[in-house]
C-alpha cells in the first residue's frame, strides 16, 4: 500500500510540475515556483516535514492566486498526505475533507484521498470516523487491492476500540471471502490469532490457530505464527488438552528455520534492490523512490534479522514443551525422541538438559522398556548427581526393576536410595516399594519390616493406609489368615471412608473365607457390596459370596449371586457360569443344569471353555438317561468346535464319546482312527490333534508308550503351533523337553502368548523353568506357576525343584516355606515329603542350624525308611550336622545305625560313611547323651 | 514434476493451437534436428557454426564447414561461453508427449537428445543441462531406474547450485530405493539423512530409510525411522512428511499397537497430510473418531 501510494502521489507530482501549467509559473511568479519547487524536491525526499511546511506556506500565501487555485486540485492531496506523514494528522483530516468537499468530481483521486483519510482518522483515534471513511473507500473502490486493506484496518480499528470480538469476527469474515488472495487470508487469520492472544482470549486463539492448516514459508509471518503456537501450546497444555497442544506447538518453526529464513529474505531484497537500480527505466524520479523504498525496507529487515539473532533460541524448551504434552497425551515413543534430541545437545542450556533426560526417563517407563529406562535413569545420575530429581531418578530405576519383575535388585537400589536419602519427603513411598519388592520377593518379613516402619515414622503419609493393607497382605500370603484377619479388622475399621475401603472389605472377606468362616464371609461380602456396588471389586466380591454361600450350603442364595454376574466380570463371569452349573448338579437339577449350559453356549460371541459347556450338556443327558440326545450333541459339539483351538477343553466331549461308545459296544479306538484320517483329509489340523493326542493318551494308559510318542510325534509333523489347543501345545512342549530338545520352549511359549489363562499354562511354566539358562530365570517360571497354577498335577516336583532352586540362589527362608507347604499337602505323602524334609534339612544347614537340620533328618530315617536312597542321605547329612555341633559320638551312633543297614551299601554316601565311622571310632570314647 | 508442469503452463498458445499431433513420433525429423550444426560461443563473444567433435586432453574439438573441408578446432574451458545444440521441436514434443501420458515416446525422444549432448554436459549452460532432470523423471516413470539413476549421477557430476544439486540427490535416492541395491540405498540415505537439515523442506531420506525396514519386516526400525521426521515437522511444508507419516502408521498396526496407529491417522488428518497415492503404500482404515 506504501509503495502504491507512493507511485500515485509521484504522479500526480508529475502532473502538478509538467507540462504548460509548471511552464506557465516560472516567468511570473518566482516566490510561488520557489516554494513549489521546494515542497516537491521535499516530497520527492520523503522529507514531508519540510514538505508540508513548504505546501501550507503556498496555500497560505497563495490561495487567492488563479494560478495557485488552478493547482490546487492537484496539490491538495500532496500537502494533506504530507502532513500525515510528518504526523500532523488533524490537518491531514482536514486537508482532505476539504479536498472531498471541494472536489466532488474528481472521483479519480477519491479513492486515494478516503483511504488516506481513514488512515489519518485511525492515526488520530478517530475511530468511528475512520470507520466511515474506509466503508466509503470500499463502496467506490470495491475492485482495488486497498479495498481487502480497508477490511484489515477497520479490524485494527475495533481492536483499538478494545471490541476484540467485533475485530477478530471481521478477520474471520474477511479470510473467508474466497475474492482474498490466500495469502491474504492466512494472514488476516494469523492476525486474528495474534488479537485474540492479545486479548487473553486463548480458547479463541487456539480454536482459530488448530482449525487453519498453516503453509507459511515467508517472514515475517513465520515469527508471527511461531510465538502464536508458542503461547497457544501452552495454554492448551495448561488446560490438559495435550493432543490440540501438540498440534498448536506443531504450527512452531525451529529458530534456525526462522533465522535462516529472514537472511534469505534480506539476501533477496538486496538482490532485487540490485537489479531494480542497475537499470531502472523509471527515471530519476522513480529510481529515488526506489532507493527510498528498498532502503526503509531493507533497514525493517536488518532490524528484524538483529532481533532474532539478539533473542534466546526458544527451540530447545519449545522441544521440551512438545515433548510434555506427547508424554502427556500417551504418546511416549515421539516424547522420547524429542527428550533424548533436548538433552543429548551440549549447546542447549544446562537446566532444559537436565530436565529433557529426566522426562526422557519418564517416557521410557511409559513405554515399559525397563531395560533403557535403568540405562537412561543411570546416565542422568552420572551426569547430574545433585539435581533435585536424582533421588527419583534412582526410584525410577528401581521401579524399572520391580517392573520386570526383578524384585531383589529393585530391593538393592531401594536400599542405596533409602541410605542416602532417609529424610527426603518421598522416602515412605520409597519404603512401602521396597516392601512391596520384598514381599513380590516372598521376603514376607523384610516386607513387613518396611511398612510397619512406615506406619510407625510417617502416621501422616497418604501411603499409610496402603502400607497398612501390605502389612495384613504379607499374613495372607504366608497363609497366617488370623494374623492378617486382625490387622485388616483394624483398618477397615480407620479407613472406610478411604479409596482402598473396598479393597480392604474384600481382603477381610477373603482371609475370613480361607479360614472357613463362611457365615462371616457371607455378611461382611454383603454390607460390602451394599456400601460399593459399583467398584472394581465387586464381580469379585460376589463370586466370593456365591462360593461363601455354597460353602454355607445356601444353594439358591449362592446360585442367585452367580447369576448376577455379567460377561463385564471378565474371567470371573465363566466362573460364575461354571459355579451355577456345579449347584444345579448338586440338586440334581439336571434339566436346568442343561438348559443354563445350552444358554451359555447360545450367545453372540463364541464364550470361553465353550467346549467344556457342551461337555457338561452332554452329561446331563447321560444322567437323565437321554443317551439318544447325548451321543449326538458330543458328535454335533466336537464338529463344531473340534478345529477351533480357541474352543478351551474338548479332552471331555472325547471321553464322554468313548464311554458311549463302549457302552453300546463300539470300537471306540477305530472311530478315533477314521476321524483322524478325516480331519487330515480335510485338513483340519487343530481336530487331527485333538483326536491324535487323545489316541495317544489312550495308548500310554495301556502301556503301549513307543506308540503313544509315534503319534504324538504325528502332530509335530504335521501340525504348526498354532494349530495346537493349550493342550496340545503342552503335550508337544513335554515331548520334545523328554527329549531335551530345546525347541520345546517355542511350544511353551506359544501356549502363554495364545494362551495365558489356560490350566496348562502350569506345564509351560514347569518346562520353561527346566529349559532355564539359570537359576534366576527358573525361579521366575517356577513361582509363576505356583502363584497362577498351584492345582497342576506338576505342583509336587514343581515344589521341589523351586526349594532346590531358591537354595542354589542363597534364599534358604524362602525355600523352607515353599518345602513346608508341600509337608501339608496329603498328595504328597511319601517320597515327596521325604525330599522336602531333606531339602529343609539343607535350608537350615545353610543358616548354619545344624541342630535344627537334625531334626528333619532325623524324621526322615524314622518315618520314611521305604526310601534308601534318601535315608542314606538323612544319616550321612545327619552325622554331618552331629560333627558341625561338635557332637562326634552323636556322629558316630547315627553312622553306625547307618552301616547297619545293608540296602544302604550301595548308596553313594556308604563307602563315606564306612571311612567317617573308622576315622571317630578310633577316637576316645565320648561322654555325651546319645540323640 | 513441478517444474515440468509449470513449464507446460508457460507454452506458448500458438503452439496450443497448433493443431499438430504431437503423438506422432516423426524419426526424421528427429534425425535432422539432431543432425543440425551446434554454435560455440566463446568468452570473447564470437559464435562458431560447427559440429563438436569430442573432447582431446581437455579441450573441446569443434569442427567447421570451410573451404570444401573440415577446419578443426580446440578450445579450452576458460574460452567456452557455452555449446548450444539445436533442439528444432523436440522438447516441444516432450512437452505434448508427457501431457497425453506417451511416456515411452518422450523418452524415446529424450534418450536420443541426451546421447547426442552427454559427452559435452560441462561445455553447456546450467540451463540445459538442468533440462535432462526430465530425462531422470521419465526414466523413472517409465520403469527405467537404471538410466534414471545414471542420468541423474552425471549430471550431478556438473551441478553446481544447491537447490538442482538437492533435487538430482534426491532422485539419485528415489532410484535407488527402486532398483535392487538395498544395501547401497541404505548408506545413500543416511548420507542423505546427515547431510540434510532436520528442519529442511524434504524428509525424502528418512522415509526411503524407514521403508527399507519396513520392507525387509523390521517394523519397530522402520517406526522409529519414519517417527523422526514426523515428530521434528512444524507447519512448514516438507515433502516426503505423509510418507513418513503412512509408515509409521503401517509400522504401529503391524505392531498391533492401535492406539499409536490411530493418534498418528488423526494427527495427520487433522494437519491436513493427505495419503500418499504413489509409492504402494496401501491405505489403512479410517481412524475412529
Amino acid at each position: 500500500m506504501l509503495r502504491a501510494s507512493r507511485l500515485f502521489l509521484l504522479a500526480i507530482l508529475g502532473t502538478a510540475l509538467a507540462g504548460t501549467v509548471y511552464a506557465e509559473l516560472i516567468p511570473r511568479e518566482h516566490g510561488l515556483q520557489a516554494t513549489l519547487q521546494e515542497a516537491t524536491t521535499a516530497f520527492e525526499q520523503s522529507d514531508y516535514a519540510r514538505a508540508a511546511a513548504a505546501f501550507e506556506h503556498l496555500a497560505a500565501t497563495y490561495a487567492d492566486e488563479p494560478r495557485y487555485r488552478q493547482l490546487e486540485p492537484r496539490l491538495l492531496p500532496l500537502h494533506a498526505h504530507a502532513s500525515r506523514m510528518s504526523g500532523d494528522a488533524p490537518r491531514a483530516i482536514t486537508l482532505f475533507e476539504s479536498y472531498l468537499e471541494q472536489y466532488p468530481d474528481r472521483e479519480e483521486t477519491w479513492p486515494f484521498v478516503l483511504f488516506s483519510l481513514a488512515q489519518a482518522y485511525q492515526e488520530n483515534g478517530n475511530t468511528a470516523e475512520a470507520a466511515r471513511a474506509y466503508q466509503r473507500f470500499r463502496e467506490l473502490a470495491p475492485d482495488r487491492p486497498e479495498a481487502l486493506v480497508s477490511v484489515l484496518r477497520e479490524a485494527d480499528l475495533s481492536f483499538t476500540d478494545g471490541d476484540s470480538e467485533t475485530g477478530i469476527a471481521r478477520l474471520l469474515d474477511f479470510a473467508e471471502s474466497p475474492r482474498v488472495p490466500a495469502t491474504l487470508r492466512s494472514q488476516a487469520r494469523l492476525r486474528a490469532v495474534q488479537a485474540a492472544q492479545s486479548f487473553g482470549r486463548d480458547a479463541q486463539a487456539a480454536d482459530i490457530l488448530l482449525g487453519t492448516h498453516w503453509a507459511i514459508r515467508t517472514m515475517p509471518d513465520l515469527a508471527i505464527l511461531a510465538f502464536a503456537g508458542l503461547r497457544a501450546g501452552e495454554w492448551l497444555a495448561n488446560e490438559g488438552r495435550h493432543a490440540e497442544a501438540t498440534l498448536a506447538y506443531r504450527t512452531v518453526p525451529p529458530y534456525v528455520q526462522l533465522l535462516s529464513l529472514q537472511r534469505e529474505r534480506l539476501a533477496q531484497l538486496l538482490r532485487i534492490q540490485r537489479e531494480r537500480l542497475q537499470g531502472s527505466p523509471l527515471g530519476v524520479q522513480a529510481d529515488t523512490f526506489w532507493r527510498d523504498y528498498f532502503a526503509g525496507v531493507i533497514a525493517g529487515v536488518r532490524e528484524e534479522l538483529a532481533t532474532l539473532e539478539a533473542m534466546e533460541d526458544y527451540t530447545p524448551g519449545w522441544q521440551l514443551r512438545l515433548g510434555e504434552t506427547f508424554l502427556r497425551g500417551g504418546r511416549p515413543r515421539e516424547a522420547a525422541l524429542l527428550f533424548r534430541h533436548v538433552s543429548e545437545n551440549e549447546y542447549n542450556p544446562a537446566a532444559l538438559r537436565e530436565r529433557a533426560h529426566y522426562a526422557w526417563i519418564l517416557s521410557a517407563n511409559d513405554l515399559e522398556d525397563w531395560d533403557r529406562a535403568r540405562a537412561i535413569a543411570e546416565a542422568f545420575l552420572e551426569a547430574y548427581p545433585q539435581n533435585p530429581l536424582a533421588p527419583e531418578a534412582l526410584f525410577l530405576i528401581a521401579n524399572a526393576y520391580q517392573q520386570e519383575g526383578k524384585h531383589t535388585e529393585a530391593v538393592e537400589v531401594l536400599d542405596r536410595l533409602l541410605a542416602a536419602q532417609p529424610g527426603h519427603k518421598l522416602a515412605p513411598r520409597w519404603r512401602f516399594a521396597r516392601g512391596y519388592n520384598h514381599a513380590m520377593a516372598e521376603n514376607y518379613t523384610a516386607a513387613r519390616d518396611d511398612f510397619t516402619a512406615i506406619v510407625r515414622d510417617s502416621p501422616d503419609d497418604p501411603v499409610v493406609t496402603r502400607a497398612r493393607l501390605w502389612q495384613a497382605l504379607t499374613h495372607l500370603f504366608e497363609k497366617a489368615y488370623a494374623d492378617a484377619l486382625v490387622l485388616l479388622e483394624q483398618l477397615k475399621a480407620d479407613a472406610h471412608d478411604h479409596p482402598l475401603a473396598a479393597e480392604i472389605a474384600y481382603r477381610r472377606a477373603s482371609a475370613l473365607y480361607a479360614m472357613r468362616d463362611y457365615a462371616t464371609t457371607r455378611d461382611a461380602l454383603v454390607q460390602l457390596l451394599a456400601d460399593f456396588p459399583d467398584d472394581q471389586r465387586a464381580p469379585a466380591a460376589r463370586v466370593l459370596l456365591g462360593d461363601a454361600l455354597m460353602g454355607l450350603g445356601e444353594l439358591d442364595e449362592a446360585a442367585a449371586q452367580f447369576d448376577r454376574v455379567t460377561p463385564a466380570a471378565a474371567s470371573l463371569y465363566p466362573y460364575a457360569v461354571f459355579q451355577r452349573g456345579k449347584i444345579h448338579r448338586a440338586t440334581g437339577d439336571i434339566p436346568q443344569l442343561i438348559a443354563h449350559f445350552e444358554a451359555y453356549t447360545k450367545g453372540e460371541t463364541q464364550p470361553p471353555r465353550v467346549a467344556e459347556a457342551l461337555t457338561w450338556i452332554g452329561w446331563g443327558y447321560l444322567q437323565l438317561g437321554e443317551t439318544d440326545k447325548a451321543y449326538p450333541h458330543f458328535t454335533e459339539a466336537f464338529d463344531r468346535y473340534g478345529n477351533d483351538p480357541h474352543a478351551g477343553e474338548t479332552g471331555g466331549i472325547l471321553r464322554s464319546l468313548e464311554q458311549l461308545q463302549r457302552r453300546n459296544g463300539d470300537d471306540f479306538i477305530a472311530w478315533l482312527e477314521r476321524e483322524r484320517t478325516r480331519s487330515l483329509e480335510n485338513k483340519e489340523l487343530t481336530r487331527y490333534a485333538r483326536l491324535t493326542l487323545y489316541l495317544a493318551d489312550s495308548h500310554e494308559r495301556e502301556g503301549r508308550v513307543e506308540r503313544a510318542d509315534t503319534l504324538r510325534f504325528a502332530v509335530l509333523e504335521r501340525v504348526p503351533p498354532e494349530a495346537l489347543d493349550a493342550a496340545g501345545l503342552a503335550a508337544i512342549g513335554q515331548l520334545l523337553l523328554a527329549d531335551d530338545f530345546p525347541s520345546a520352549r517355542r511350544y511353551f511359549e506359544a501356549m502363554l502368548e495364545a494362551y495365558p489363562q489356560s490350566p496348562h499354562t502350569g506345564a509351560a511354566y514347569y518346562g520353561l523353568a527346566l529349559l532355564a539358562d539359570d537359576d534366576t530365570e527358573a525361579e521366575t517360571w517356577l513361582k509363576r506357576f505356583q502363584d497362577e497354577t498351584p492345582y497342576h498335577a506338576e505342583a509336587i516336583p514343581v515344589a521341589l525343584l523351586r526349594g532346590e532352586v531358591l537354595l542354589r540362589l542363597g534364599k534358604p527362608e524362602q525355600a523352607r516355606r515353599v518345602l513346608e507347604e508341600t509337608l501339608t499337602w496329603k498328595h504328597a505323602r511319601g517320597q515327596p515329603q521325604a525330599k522336602a524334609l531333606l531339602l529343609i534339612a539343607d535350608s537350615y544347614a545353610a543358616e548354619n542350624a545344624p541342630d535344627k537340620a537334625i531334626a528333619y533328618q532325623q524324621h526322615v530315617y524314622t518315618l520314611y525308611r521305604a526310601y534308601p536312597d534318601l535315608l542314606a542321605r538323612a544319616y550321612w547329612q545327619s552325622a554331618q550336622a552331629f560333627l558341625a555341633l561338635e557332637r562326634p559320638e552323636a556322629a558316630r551312633r547315627t553312622l553306625i545305625e547307618m552301616t547297619g543297614d545293608e540296602r544302604l551299601t550301595s548308596s553313594p554316601e556308604y563307602p563315606q560313611a564306612v571311612g567317617l565311622l573308622e576315622t571317630l571310632s578310633a577316637r576316645q570314647p565320648e561322654t555325651e547323651a546319645t540323640p | 514434476m513441478k517444474r515440468w508442469f509449470c513449464s507446460l503452463l508457460l507454452l506458448p498458445a500458438c503452439c496450443l493451437l497448433a493443431n499438430e499431433d504431437w503423438r506422432t513420433l516423426d524419426e526424421k525429423a528427429m534425425r535432422e534436428t539432431l543432425a543440425a550444426p551446434q554454435t560455440l560461443v566463446l568468452t570473447n563473444g564470437q559464435a562458431l557454426r560447427g559440429k563438436a567433435g569430442g573432447e582431446r586432453d581437455g579441450r573441446l574439438v569443434f569442427r567447421q564447414v570451410a573451404g570444401g573441408g573440415d577446419v578443426e578446432y580446440t578450445f579450452a574451458p576458460d574460452e567456452v561461453e557455452r555449446l548450444t545444440f539445436a533442439d528444432g521441436q523436440l522438447k516441444l514434443q516432450v512437452f505434448f508427449l508427457r501431457a497425453q501420458g506417451e511416456h515411452e515416446k518422450a523418452l524415446a525422444i529424450l534418450e536420443a537428445l541426451y546421447e547426442q549432448r552427454a559427452p559435452y554436459l560441462a561445455w553447456m549452460e546450467a540451463d540445459e543441462r538442468a533440462y535432462f532432470i526430465d530425462l531422470v523423471e521419465v526414466a523413472r516413470d517409465a520403469g527405467k531406474p537404471y538410466l534414471s539413476v545414471g542420468v541423474a549421477k552425471r549430471l550431478a557430476m556438473y551441478t553446481q547450485d544447491a537447490a538442482t544439486l538437492a533435487q538430482l540427490r534426491d532422485m539419485i535416492l528415489l532410484g535407488h530405493y527402486q532398483l535392487p541395491l538395498k544395501a547401497d540405498t541404505q548408506q545413500l540415505a543416511e548420507t542423505w539423512i546427515a547431510e540434510r537439515d532436520r528442519y529442511g523442506g524434504s524428509a525424502l531420506g528418512w522415509y526411503i530409510l524407514a521403508r527399507l525396514h519396513y520392507d525387509a519386516g523390521d517394523v519397530a526400525k522402520a517406526r522409529d525411522t519414519a517417527l523422526k521426521p514426523v515428530v521434528f515437522s512444524s507447519q512448514y511444508p516438507m515433502d516426503y512428511l505423509p510418507h513418513c507419516y503412512a509408515i509409521a502408521i503401517l509400522s504401529a498396526e503391524a505392531l498391533e499397537d492401535d492406539t499409536h496407529a490411530n493418534a498418528l491417522k488423526a494427527e495427520m488428518e487433522q494437519r491436513g497430510l493427505a495419503w500418499p497415492a504413489d509409492e504402494g503404500l496401501t491405505r489403512p482404515e479410517a481412524s475412529p473418531r
